[in-house]
């Protein structure tokens, strides 16, 4: 099954982005596709590329960018969101290592081509 | 393309951050790809609906704008449960759109007509 992950909320806002995390893990496990996780609202926090927690805490960017490169997981930050926030300006090398900019036009695409969608706020 | 029915679910207040702004521009991007859908406003979410509000003193655009054009997208019907505006003191004259008001006990119904519900 084709699962799209949206993610509206920031890494230490909520459980919410903990949730979609180990849900998306779980969703691989079980041999299911991740069309895209699309980050939107306060979720583009997630693509800053300079959080350094202290080293006997998890760091919540870099398992994300780790499940990109491992399982080829499409990050797709909203542009429009990351832009009021300052996340992102131009470039995409300002964001953490698998994640890339787009518009909403791209989540549109994937909620009509994914089987299952799956918001977490 | 395919064409699936979506329902945006408003149900915290409004200018508790962007939210609102926010769920309601991804609605009219899904409009934009032939996705017929329409927005179920219940418990605190129907705040989004008064009149008179003036958000812009608190560094808020009004949403007011953004909820009356949502017909020319062909979002809609706009529901809004019963209970919630009773609960709050408010009613349909209260607010800034014509609505489609909805008993709590049909809410249910009113879900399992959509494919997919996203919440705000």
């Amino acid at each position: 099954m084709k699962y799209l992950i949206q993610i509206n909320s920031s890494p230490y806002h909520s459980e919410a982005a903990d949730t979609a995390y180990f849900f998306v893990t779980a969703v691989l496990a079980k041999g299911h596709q991740i069309l895209r996780v699309f980050f939107y609202q306060d979720g583009v926090y997630h693509a800053l590329n300079q959080a350094a927690p202290p080293g006997d805490e998890p760091n919540k960017i870099e398992r994300w960018s780790e499940l990109a490169v491992k399982h080829g997981i499409d990050l797709v930050i909203c542009s429009a969101a990351a832009l009021r926030r300052g996340v992102w300006k131009n470039s995409e090398s300002q964001l953490a290592p698998g994640f890339r900019v787009a518009g909403l036009a791209l989540s549109a695409e994937a909620m009509i081509e994914a089987d299952r969608v799956m918001v977490f706020k | 393309m395919i064409s699936l029915r979506y329902l945006l679910v408003l149900r915290s207040m409004p200018f508790d951050g962007l939210h609102v702004q926010e769920a309601l521009e991804q609605l009219m991007t899904l409009a934009a790809f032939e996705q017929p859908s329409s927005v179920l406003f219940v418990e605190d979410g129907v705040w989004a609906l008064k009149q008179a509000q003036q958000p812009g003193q608190l560094g808020y655009k009004n949403l007011s704008g953004l909820i009356q054009s949502l017909a020319l997208y062909d979002i809609g019907p706009l529901w809004v449960e019963k209970e919630s505006l009773l609960e709050r003191g408010l009613n349909e004259k209260d607010l800034i759109v014509s609505v489609q008001t909805i008993e709590r006990s049909h809410v249910p119904s009113l879900m399992d007509k959509h494919d997919r519900l996203l919440p705000g």
